[in-house]
């Protein structure tokens, strides 16, 4: 009996296995939870250089100097940084497995969105921790009192944080990481798109998009609405600074949606690159 | 249906037609370039066709995850992270596909001696493809395509996968589509096999058809081109030695054939290589055989 004979015998007499079990959640679940794992690790290595050099390192010079002092120190800013590079790295990583698990296209949208959002959350409740128990850190017993480890939002270092507006900083912080978040997880999808002559354009356009954008404004006649709209948009009162909060989380709630629809625009018909490991 | 798909300067896959039935093992062949993978990963999800529809029991498999649940697809391309464990792969692919057989991953985790508590990154090519390959036979899905399956397997290890690939098939029947240089090693296995060559089908029909649908005519030169002549016979090749010639022909030969020629069947491979060499040579995109238009009723996955 020839071997395609005998194969065409052995058909139909084995029972097939069970129906498929719906696993629509399941494989989901497991990236998601694969995720958070990966980003509580690289949290925990951020906060460790963070801390290292904001906290660690001004305490040595004051105790080298013999000095009693008082340390102040941004999380903002490079927790934001640090969520861009995180979103922009591991937002590649999952997609091949996630297409070999039999994700659709829009199913890995939906978990890039639902990290976007996690991750985010997660960034800001750590900052917070951070923000309200370093205060508390006191190091004594050598003439050295670091007390202050404030959250600032602004670049003139006019401090919103205090222990009386802990939710209200958490709500935009929280917005404002989901921003950073937004753009690390496009700017990962658009550089995977991109070859390295292209990468290179688009680093330059990073660069120059903001110079020529100041160009504008100063060569604009309407510089006061242009103020007008940006202190409107950004929650700040004209002319005597006051800040409302809302406004500003609605403008980076806003800003997050347009970036994630641009990443879904970039998902959309996005293909698997032939490497090999 | 009408499968294209183009890159910048070159059309991998050419309006391709197919169809590929339930429980039935194919051989996608072709040469480097040939446009398998293309195939196979557009089939698979993983890129897009720029024309054309796959389709999975009349429903479109482009992003429709609940369709895609019944195919798998393996290949030397590796899909998980580098980092992550062997065993961790199989649970993912439980996670993913449901209904994980889990006996067999360990029956055959034991006869291929693979380590499943180290990271993937960490295993010799062979025993990447082992991981792969224990992950693809054990997913519970109707279809399964494997791209280069023992792509650095060792001999041993390629007999015990080609065996355990026939016992798996005959405890569960299923739809196999490998892609594979080795024809020799496959040719026992599969029932159909697929040519493809410069983005085109260039032959879909039985591997037993196949087998015996070439020819070497050897002889003395005059003799075999008279009877090549008055019998027109496709000729695919020829090789000529001094006053000895013979000659690769397609397609069934005359009842009749002179006793001082002598006439061996071509096998898969040499019919393969000689059928390709020819198109090259003709230098045109071949003719869809009347076999490649066979079309079952019970298809389930078309391009």
């Amino acid at each position: 009996m020839s071997s395609t004979t005998a194969l065409s015998a052995l058909k139909g007499t084995q029972p097939a296995r069970s129906t498929h079990t719906p696993r629509h959640f399941g494989a989901m679940t497991y990236f998601m939870v694969r995720s958070l794992i990966r980003e509580l690790y690289s949290l925990g290595i951020f906060y460790v250089i963070y801390l290292f050099c904001t906290v660690a390192i001004p305490i040595a010079m004051i105790l080298a100097q013999g000095m009693r002092s008082t340390g102040r120190t941004d999380i903002i800013i490079p927790s934001f940084i640090y969520l861009c590079v995180f979103a922009g790295m591991s937002g590649t990583v999952d997609f091949k497995t996630q297409v070999q698990s039999s994700f659709s296209r829009l199913q890995i949208f939906a978990f890039l969105a639902i990290r976007t959002v996690t991750s985010s959350f997660l960034l800001a409740t750590t900052t917070l921790l951070l923000v309200w128990i370093v205060p508390f850190t006191k190091v004594s017993g050598a003439g050295v009192i670091f007390q202050e480890l404030g959250v600032s939002l602004y670049a003139d270092g006019g401090r919103y944080m205090d222990s009386g507006n802990l939710g209200k900083m958490f709500l935009v912080s929280w917005a404002l990481f989901l921003v950073a978040a937004a753009i690390g997880t496009m700017a990962g999808l658009v550089l995977e798109k991109l070859g390295g002559f292209g990468k290179l354009v688009f680093f330059a356009g990073c660069i120059a998009a903001p110079i020529l954008l100041f160009q504008l404004y100063t060569l604009s006649s309407a510089k006061d609405q242009i103020n007008a709209f940006f202190l409107r948009i950004l929650g700040i009162e004209w002319p005597h600074l006051a800040f409302h909060m809302w406004p500003l989380i609605g403008t980076l709630v806003v800003l997050s949606a347009v970036l994630l629809g641009i990443t879904y625009l970039l998902n959309r018909r996005r293909e698997v690159k032939r490497v090999n490991a | 249906m009408n499968l294209t798909k183009r890159y910048k300067r070159k059309t991998a896959l050419d309006a391709i037609t197919l169809t590929l039935h339930p429980e039935t093992i194919y051989a996608l062949l072709g040469n480097n370039g040939a446009g398998k993978s293309t195939l196979l990963n557009i089939i698979n999800n993983r890129i897009f066709a720029s024309e054309g529809t796959v389709n999975l029991n009349g429903q479109p498999l482009m992003n429709n995850s609940a369709a895609l649940r019944h195919l798998y697809m393996m290949s030397e391309d590796n899909m998980f992270p580098a980092n992550m464990k062997v065993r961790e792969i199989f649970t993912l692919s439980d996670a993913a596909y449901g209904d994980f057989d889990w006996d067999l991953a360990n029956q055959l985790i034991e006869d291929f001696e693979l380590p499943v508590t180290i990271s993937f990154k960490k295993l010799s090519t062979g025993y990447r493809t082992i991981a792969k390959l224990v992950a693809a036979l054990c997913v519970n899905v109707d279809y399964i395509f494997l791209d280069e399956p023992v792509l650095g397997l060792d001999a041993n290890h390629r007999d015990m996968f080609y065996q355990r690939l026939m016992e798996t098939y005959t405890a569960r029947p299923r739809c196999f589509v490998i892609s594979t240089h080795l024809i020799e090693e496959i040719t026992s296995l599969v029932e159909q096999v697929i040519l493809i060559e410069k983005g085109h089908i260039l032959t879909q029909t039985d591997a037993e058809t196949l087998t015996h649908a070439g020819h070497a005519i050897s002889g003395e030169r005059g003799t075999v081109d008279a009877f090549a002549a008055s019998n027109h016979l496709e000729i695919l090749g020829e090789r000529t030695l001094s006053g000895h010639k013979t000659l690769y022909v397609s397609g069934p030969l005359p009842r009749t054939i002179p006793e001082s020629l002598r006439v061996e069947a071509l096998g898969m491979q040499d019919y393969f290589i000689h059928l390709t060499q020819h198109h090259s040579a003709l230098g045109r995109p071949p003719a869809t055989s009347a076999a490649t238009a066979t079309s079952s009723t019970h298809g389930k996955v078309t391009r």
